[in-house]
């Protein structure tokens, strides 16, 4: 199994997998061609051009060998670390989470999100066997991914920090942790609400306490979501038809390219054109759970049930917080906004999901030195 | 190994049965998203549609042109113009006060307006545009218009105003049209709102206001997020308000108001050295002359004086159509819009001859001996006379312990009824007036329109008054004495009546007693066959026509010296002369005799009034004229009658001819 062509490799592909993927960017094309008011510029030229080297990473990616993969699992997290603190350093700005590297523009703290993923997952499979569950190693799993979520807060940038925070639980509960763990880990997350309260910045205070109740602050925070909610609820069942979306064309909508991209379609195609975007999420997590099932090693199934829930976390925040049930935190819809960085995130995600699906017989030595 | 494998096996069934928990979890969550969208979607999508509209969409109303005001030839006496007013916004203008000190390098801004413009833009809602400045000609806009990036906040508009090309002229006839006002705004019409709209507030512009506003359309604006206008249809077309012809004409209304205000004075222009120095030295004058007129009224001392003050009305006999409709003095209704000055407010309405009533319809004066016919006819009909009853005048008559003067201190000796009109005696009519009785000459006055707003359509028509019985018992509370009933007899004591009455009652002489009702606009309801006729006998409103002729015809007639030049026209009629204040008898009996009337202060001379119709034989325009305080009915209100019927006379399709050229006016 080791040594089988790449041509072979590729045949391997789950092509229907990478088809829904396709699926997405192309909906994303689409729609950042309605929010530029029917023009492929400057947006959905880019987000184009984006996707296909985001491809090519992902067909790269799957053809490599998992167990190398497995092998550099902390590399990523160790980069994802230091370019965080390169941000905290580098920034002079009270908001930073993009880092210029000349040729990109990165958000390190969305890259961070797949690192953990595989070092947690990388953790998990070379504990023994026996020990699985046991609290202490759960703990150790929780300092690992620490500093990234330290360093993702201070940014600021909360609502990504919390994306980290229940991806980490998500990886711990998979990976066997006690039960009545879980609920101490989640006591303790909610005993450091007041405490986090403290150290958000007053925008931050603004949006969640405008999300508690958007009416109060009509023109203000409020605006947002209210807007959005009103772009949503007028394009009814089957949407004011593309192009049409007066709430986007006339510029009611904020942030139309990026986070607030899933109003639009909701509001251009309606709740059927709603559904149908959740409904192609849900194809990929499903079919991504299917191919985290059939690994037969725990390394395998920790990535691809850990990148289901990053996706998860994606689409639930973003549609969440665009129809009003969630605070407005920032989180981008994968493969459909405008923003490179979730993009790349998506694609190496997938490229190593391809990867496991690809080898997913292989056998990954666990090391005996725990 | 086998150990581990089984271990494996365990790992991978816990790992399955998170895996599976956890993906019910995301399942779930994502099934309550689901909820909420279809909450949002469909459960409250008509409310979001709305909402959706309520962004997208403004209305708004552009208000249609008034109509126009026309004369009966035609000309223009209310119209429209194109005004460029410049305006700002508050809310787009950073610094207001920086943006209007720039803006004055423009246009001439002073500290006072400029203060007013930032007091105002506190009080207000931010986004309601504030007007600079209104009325600002091309070439300034054009300096502005390209300024307008360096001004922030600076609009320049483009409105309707009102203008009135007749300035002064017909201003009692047409009214004027001014801002809203707080309580005509509860009217349930949106248009009422818009800033800078103008509702009538006098004259026809009062009368036929809703008709000549139309109907505004409405415009369906859609605007981004920014309120920037995206794209605007049209929903409502607007309806153009009416345009009114009116009765009147023009050049025979100018001819007349001159005329009055000329009286028997010598005109002198305004720039001539006399005029500079008077309206140099006499700031009320100057002011009272501001109803651009070019000269100003000198009077046989030499002295300067205020034009003469009255009301002039002409009217078709059978049609009623209201001709000429003068009152003087008058002003500019063009300094109405967009704001009359508080001063110029001041002076207006503070002014003592009242130059903001119509008094065509809304002076009140006693007819005085124009009365006479009334008296005659009301005696005729009661048959307390016959056209031959003679009565001796001596110049004044005792009835009870009381006495009563003739205007003629020498008296007219004995006189029938043709001659006590002609002549205007009192005496006569004292009696047969106490023979009458002041119901009778009552029942008789309000038969030819007199007693009652005669129904013009105009606003603020006065109702005039003639007493009776009843009347007097009812307001005064007391008993009708014989006495009041003598003096009613020449039209003075409670008597009141309205220069359009007293018009509207000599048409109605005129034309054999058809009731009909004057009116000011052209075409007039057509002309209604059944117009009833005033319930007297043709014969006795024959004589009475007769001795209105002998007036002007007889040897005596008080209007023998004011005839017509027109060749074989003649115009019959009855001067007045209303006495204001009581004469006493001590004044009666001093050596100089009665103060002379140019003697006394303005207010206390007695009013020169004048009825008339022409042609004599066969009727077709009535006149009625009334100078205040102007002195007698035949040295003033005759002449300026006669001069104004002269021209109607020659303006008239029939053509009457001059017997010789008509010596051209100075007017």
């Amino acid at each position: 199994m080791n040594n089988i062509s790449v041509y072979k490799k590729l045949i391997k592909i789950d092509w229907l997998l990478v088809l829904l993927l396709v699926t997405l960017v192309s909906i994303g094309c689409l729609a950042l061609y309605s929010a530029a008011d029917a023009d492929w510029n400057p947006w959905a030229v880019r987000h184009f051009q984006r996707s296909i080297i985001g491809f090519f990473i992902a067909v790269f990616i799957a053809l490599i060998d998992i167990k190398l993969i497995y092998r550099f699992a902390w590399i990523p997290l160790i980069i994802s670390i230091f370019m965080l603190l390169l941000l905290y350093f580098v920034s002079d700005q009270s908001v930073n989470r993009w880092l210029d590297l000349g040729f990109i523009k990165l958000q390190p703290s969305e890259l961070a999100k797949i690192s953990l993923i595989l070092a947690l997952a990388r953790y998990f499979h070379d504990i023994q066997i026996r020990d699985y569950g046991k609290i202490s190693y759960s703990i150790v799993a929780i300092i690992i991914s620490l500093p990234v979520v330290i360093l993702t807060l201070i940014q600021p940038d909360l609502g990504t920090a919390v994306m980290q925070i229940l991806l980490i639980g998500s990886l711990v509960f998979l990976a066997g942790l006690r039960v009545w763990f879980l609920i101490l880990f989640f006591g303790i997350f909610t005993a450091s609400l007041p405490f986090l309260w403290l150290n958000l910045h007053d925008y931050q205070k603004q949006r969640i306490l405008t999300h508690l109740d958007p009416s109060t602050d009509a023109l203000g925070a409020g605006y947002h979501i209210n807007q959005s909610k009103i772009a949503l609820g007028s394009g009814g069942v089957f949407g004011k038809g593309f192009l049409q979306g007066s709430q986007s064309h006339l510029d009611f909508l904020p942030e139309k390219q990026t986070d607030f991209i899933f109003t639009m379609i909701g509001e251009e195609f309606g709740l059927a054109g709603s559904l149908f975007v959740l409904m192609i999420f849900v194809l990929i997590m499903l079919y991504t759970y299917m191919i985290s099932f059939l690994q037969s090693s725990q390394f395998g199934r920790l990535v691809c049930s850990g990148i289901v829930f990053m996706l998860f976390s994606y689409v639930f925040v973003n549609i969440g917080m665009v129809s009003g049930m969630l605070p407005v935190v920032g989180a981008p819809l994968p493969l459909i906004s405008y923003g490179g960085s979730s993009m790349l995130t998506i694609f190496i995600s997938f490229g190593i999901v391809l990867s496991a699906s690809i080898h997913r017989f292989d056998k990954l030595e666990t090391r005996e030195r725990y | 190994m086998k150990k581990n494998k089984l271990l494996l096996e365990e790992q991978l069934q816990s790992f399955s049965r998170r895996a599976i928990l956890l993906g019910g979890l995301q399942l779930g969550l994502l099934g309550l998203t689901v909820n909420h969208l279809y909450k949002i979607q469909i459960s409250d999508g008509k409310k979001y549609s709305l909402l959706s509209d309520k962004n997208r969409f403004n209305f708004s109303l552009i208000p249609s042109s008034r109509g126009s005001i026309f004369d009966r030839q035609g000309r223009i006496l209310a119209t429209n113009t194109g005004t460029f007013d410049i305006e700002i916004v508050p809310e787009w203008s950073k610094d207001i006060q920086k943006t209007l000190y720039d803006l004055s390098d423009l246009i001439s801004l002073n500290e006072d307006e400029i203060r007013n413009i930032l007091n105002l833009s506190k009080k207000q809602k931010k986004f309601i545009p504030i007007i600079i400045k209104g009325n600002i000609d091309r070439q300034t806009i054009s300096k502005i218009a390209i300024n307008i990036p360096h001004l922030p906040g600076v609009t320049i508009q483009q409105n309707e105003r009102r203008i009135f090309p007749q300035g002064s002229l017909t201003v009692h006839v047409t009214g004027y049209v001014g801002k809203v006002s707080k309580s005509e705004q509860k009217e349930n019409t949106p248009e009422l709102f818009l800033p800078g709209f103008r509702i009538g507030k006098s004259g026809i512009e009062l009368q036929y206001d809703k008709q000549m506003r139309g109907i505004p359309g409405e415009k369906r604006v859609e605007v981004n997020s920014l309120g920037k206008v995206i794209r605007s249809s049209i929903e409502k077309k607007i309806i153009k308000g009416k345009d009114f012809q009116l009765s009147l004409d023009v050049q025979l209304q100018t001819k007349a108001l001159r005329r009055l205000q000329a009286g028997n004075d010598k005109l002198v222009d305004v720039n001539s050295t006399q005029a500079k120095n008077i309206l140099s030295s006499n700031k009320s004058y100057a002011w009272q002359l501001r109803d651009d007129r070019k000269y100003i009224n000198k009077n046989q001392n030499g002295d300067i004086v205020l034009p003469e003050s009255g009301s002039v009305v002409v009217m078709d006999i059978h049609s009623g159509e209201v001709i000429v409709s003068a009152s003087a003095p008058t002003y500019d209704p063009n300094k109405f819009d967009p704001g009359i000055s508080a001063s110029d407010w001041q002076m207006l309405s503070n002014h003592p001859r009242n130059p903001l009533i119509n008094k065509a319809i809304s002076g009140q004066y006693p007819p005085g001996s124009t009365f006479k016919m009334m008296v005659g006819l009301a005696a005729l009909e009661a048959g307390v006379i016959t056209p031959k009853t003679k009565s001796f005048c001596s110049g004044h008559i005792e009835i009870g312990d009381m006495k009563f003067h003739c205007w003629s201190k020498q008296g007219h000796g004995r006189v029938g009824l043709m001659d006590a009109i002609a002549q205007s005696c009192d005496v006569f009519f004292y009696e047969i007036a106490l023979k009458t009785g002041i119901n009778n000459i009552a029942k008789i006055s309000r038969e030819f329109g007199l007693g009652a707003p005669t129904g013009i359509n105009l606003p603020g028509e006065k109702g005039g008054l003639i007493p009776d019985r009843d009347w007097k018992l009812k307001v005064k509370q007391k008993v009708w004495r014989p006495g009041e009933t003598i003096i009613a007899g020449i039209g003075q004591g409670y008597v009141l009546v309205t220069p359009i009455q007293l018009a509207l009652m000599t048409a109605r002489i005129a034309n054999g007693g058809k009731k009909i009702i004057p009116t000011l606009l052209k075409p007039s309801k057509k002309l209604s066959s059944n117009i009833s006729n005033a319930k007297v006998s043709k014969t006795n409103l024959n004589i009475i026509k007769k001795a209105m002729e002998k007036v002007t015809l007889g040897e005596f007639g008080t209007g023998r010296s004011f005839r017509l030049g027109i060749r074989g026209v003649e115009m019959a009629g009855k001067t007045g002369t209303v006495q204001v204040r009581r004469i006493s008898t001590k004044e009666r009996e001093s050596t100089e005799g009665v103060i002379k009337n140019e003697d006394r202060i303005w207010q206390w001379r007695d009013h020169a009034l004048y009825v008339g119709y022409a042609p004599m034989d066969n009727p077709k325009y009535a006149i009625s004229v009334i100078v205040e305080h102007g002195g007698s009915g035949s040295s003033k209100a005759g002449p300026i009658a006669r001069d104004i019927m002269e021209s109607i006379l020659q303006n008239d399709p029939t053509k009457f001819v001059p017997k010789t050229p008509i010596q051209k006016p100075m007017i």
